[in-house]
């Protein structure tokens, strides 16, 4: 599945980042590469950008964006934000 | 440059390189001081920044890199910084990170370290970093990486010594870091290196270079072409690259990246002792449970713009009334120096042209100022990228950026600071395409305009409804415009949006009254260079050639007219201006303006508004041979109401809405741009945007009335 996929609050390891060119080398300077893991923080109220976390990072990402990172869900991982 | 190295020694060629909000600048102003220039790099939005400062007996030259999380040349600031790092011949590169992010900032490092500088890393916010209990051993650090270390927080001026010593012992010391990434990538670095032509070959950044011709860099290889690299490299560099990809089952880019953050988090476990705390971020966390809130969030930054915007506008209402006062009393004196009688050209020039042109720009800098106020504290405090985060889905909609709507809200009051205020935009095709629509966006000084023409011609119960339209009809305008720019010559691939969310800051005093007074003095200068001359130009376009006798006075001295004094001089300035070079333009523009509805009147009129759009009012005043007119004055509208229709008014709001933005603002896109050609472009295609839509208007509009 992919990131866009994730319910907020939800713990996701990255398996892989689709696409080319410099969206892909853009992700992949951030550090969004396979085995990172992610959080979903929040979604923006208009429905885009998302909002992640990753190690000290907080990162918005346009859906396009957000479509091509691959994700495993780690289980049991939901924690609900109030 | 190089005749200036023969007379005293070199200076020493500095670098401050890193990520976006690392906090480059503010080491780099604690570094120069006041010693600094800041200017576009030729044809690009990119900001290039430089200054010196002594150390020891040695002067330093400091160049400011663009922000950049990595040297891969995608966007316009990469391919500045990886231009100075392969050309400019540089003795240090101090790579500034921020300490909490260092997982991700080390990247950098591991890319100029393959770049063969010596490299100095300064590690900033090192007391935030050490309020979230992270702890770190300088001295191991320094040894594992080969170079060396620096705590500094730029904001306080913290470290700055340390910072300047680490510099001198950099340039003093042979050693450059290397960088050793895994076997099997390092080993085919080497071999394509070794493969380099000679000049290649021999430079420090070889493996730089040579990683590059392995993922196949096409900016690279154009680069060895020139050089006449070996026609088997590219062939070799393609076997290496699909051997690696096929040993490890996945593609070159991917291998690297994940190399070089392999680099990274190996020396944060040798060198951490201590982790920062998980809960570092909760107070900043806590504030964007609120300030991002679903339902709150937008809210939330309505009434944040909505109280900047009324602030900059009241608040700035008293200094504006006394720039006036100023001016005025300063036009007032200059006249009183020549006796009454002996009016020259020179005064004319003096307080006509230069007063009343420099004075009306001038006049917006309270506005600016304060707004600008504002608009640092948004960005110093980390709201700003918030602000982009709950616009963006919309402004993206249109080819425009999030962080967009800032600039373009400005653009209500004035575009002058709406222009300048989309600095804050990183990419350079959202940063055009921000300010070429942003014109259309109904300035302060078009409400004047609009105060006039609007009461004149249309009943009360359309009058608010009428002004309505004219500001829909702009911002409608501009994001369709701003979506057809995106498709036509600001196409191609979409750049990335990768936004960071940095933690709330507290802004700090010294760094925003730098941003303001940095901004305000770019204003100030164009005021006194393209501006004061265009106002020359235009002053003398309405005031020559000068009338030897006038109509008027001759019908007088008949008897066939009994006129007061007052009635005379206003029919003298109305045959002066049809006389002068302006009212001659308005004349022959006739027949094409003609097809919109307008006469020579409206015309020459216009041309005045080019000046700034409150002019036109009191041009339309001589026109109609009014002293002393403003928005306020019945009789015009009156006048105004007899000789046109309401059509026409509307075809001429909609003509001064889009047409022909201020020549500040003009000037001001040439700037920012880094190029007249866009000045151009925005000043050719709205003009020409506005004549097809009121002639459209006009005729359409003919057929029913």
């Amino acid at each position: 599945m992919t990131l866009l996929e994730l319910n907020i609050g939800q713990r996701a390891t990255i398996t892989d980042v689709l696409g080319t060119g410099p969206v892909r080398q853009r992700l992949l300077d951030m550090g969004l590469l396979p085995a990172s893991e992610i959080i979903m923080e929040r979604i923006a109220p208009t429905g885009a950008p998302v909002w992640i976390r990753l190690e000290a990072m907080q990162l918005a990402l346009r859906r396009n964006e957000a479509t091509s990172i691959m994700v495993e869900p780690l289980a049991s991982s939901t924690e609900v934000q109030a | 440059m190089s005749s200036a190295a023969q007379q005293e020694p070199a200076p020493l060629q500095v670098a401050l390189a890193g990520n976006p909000n690392a906090g480059k600048t503010s080491i780099f102003n604690q570094l120069t001081g006041a010693n600094q220039q800041v200017a576009n790099y030729p044809g690009i939005t990119v900001e290039k920044r430089w200054g010196n400062f002594q150390l020891g007996e040695t002067q330093v030259a400091l160049l400011d890199l663009p922000g950049t999380y990595s040297l891969t040349p995608f966007s316009p600031e990469e391919r500045v910084a990886r231009n100075a790092l392969l050309e400019d011949n540089l003795d240090v590169v101090v790579v500034v990170v921020d300490s909490t992010q260092l997982y991700r900032s080390l990247v950098l490092l591991a890319q100029m370290m393959q770049c063969g500088v010596k490299v100095v890393l300064a590690m900033n916010m090192a007391d935030e970093a050490q309020k979230a209990g992270q702890k770190i051993s300088l001295q191991a650090l320094e040894k594992h990486l080969g170079c060396p270390v620096v705590e500094t927080v730029g904001s306080k001026g913290q470290g700055i010594d340390n910072l300047s010593q680490a510099i001198a012992k950099a340039a003093a010391s042979n050693n450059h870091p290397i960088l050793n990434l895994d076997q099997g990538l390092g080993a085919a670095i080497d071999r394509i290196g070794s493969l380099l032509p000679e000049e290649m070959a021999k430079s420090p950044a070889k493996d730089w270079l040579a990683t590059r011709v392995l993922v196949g860099d096409t900016n690279i290889e154009e680069r060895l072409k020139e050089k006449n690299g070996s026609p088997t490299l590219f062939e070799q560099a393609k076997q290496a690259r699909q051997a690696l990809e096929e040993e490890r089952g996945k593609d070159i880019d991917l291998t690297l990246s994940s190399a070089y953050f392999k680099f990274a988090g190996d020396v944060l476990a040798k060198n951490l002792e201590q982790k920062p705390r998980a809960d570092a971020r909760a107070f900043s966390d806590n504030i964007d449970r609120i300030l991002v809130h679903k339902f709150l969030g937008l809210p939330i930054f309505a009434a944040m713009m909505y109280g900047i915007f009324y602030l900059t506008f009241t608040l700035g209402e008293a200094p504006m009334n006394w720039i006036d006062t100023g001016f005025s009393a300063l036009g007032t004196w200059i006249t009183g120096l020549w006796p009454t009688g002996s009016e020259s050209a020179l005064q004319s020039l003096l307080v006509d042209g230069i007063i009343g042109g420099v004075g009306g720009v001038v006049i917006f800098l309270p506005n600016i100022l304060l707004l600008f106020l504002g608009l640092a504290f948004l960005e110093d405090s980390g709201y700003m990228a918030r602000a982009a985060f709950l616009m963006d889905r919309v402004m993206h909609r249109f080819g425009l950026h999030g962080k967009s709507f800032v600039p373009m809200m400005t653009g209500f009051g004035c575009s002058i600071p709406g222009i300048m205020a989309t600095r804050t935009l990183e990419n350079e095709r959202d940063r055009l395409t921000t300010m070429l629509v942003l014109p259309l966006m109904s300035c302060g000084a078009r409400l004047t305009v609009w105060m006039l023409l609007i009461p004149a011609f249309f009943a009360p119960a359309w009058r608010a409804p009428m002004l309505g339209f004219i500001y829909a009809a702009g911002i409608l305008l501009a994001m369709i415009l701003a979506r057809l720019l995106r498709v036509s010559l600001l196409a191609g691939a979409e750049a990335p949006f990768v936004m960071e969310l940095p933690p709330y800051r507290m802004p700090v005093g010294k760094q925003i009254f730098k941003k303001i007074s940095e901004r305000a003095w770019i204003y100030l200068r164009k005021a006194g260079t393209v501006i004061l001359s265009i106002s020359i130009l235009l002053w003398f376009m309405t005031a020559y050639p000068k009338k030897e006798f006038y109509e008027v006075d001759h019908k007088v001295a008949q008897g066939q007219l009994s006129l007061s004094a007052e009635e005379i001089a206003g029919q003298r300035a109305y045959e002066g201006l049809r006389y002068s070079i302006a009212g001659r333009i308005g004349q022959a523009m006739e027949p094409v303006i003609k097809p919109m509805g307008f006469d020579w009147k409206l015309g020459t009129a216009m041309i005045g508004a080019f000046a700034a759009k409150e002019v036109f009012v009191a041009q339309v005043g001589i026109v109609y041979a009014m002293s002393d007119v403003d928005e306020e004055n019945s009789d015009l509208r009156s006048q105004l109401a007899r000789d046109y229709s309401p059509l026409v008014a509307l075809s001429l709001m909609l003509f001064l809405l889009i047409s022909t933005p201020c020549m500040a603002t003009i000037a001001l896109t040439a700037r920012e741009s880094g190029s007249w050609k866009w000045a151009m472009l925005q000043l050719g295609g709205l003009t020409g945007i506005a004549y097809l839509i009121s002639v459209v208007v006009y005729n359409v509009g003919k057929l029913f009335v």
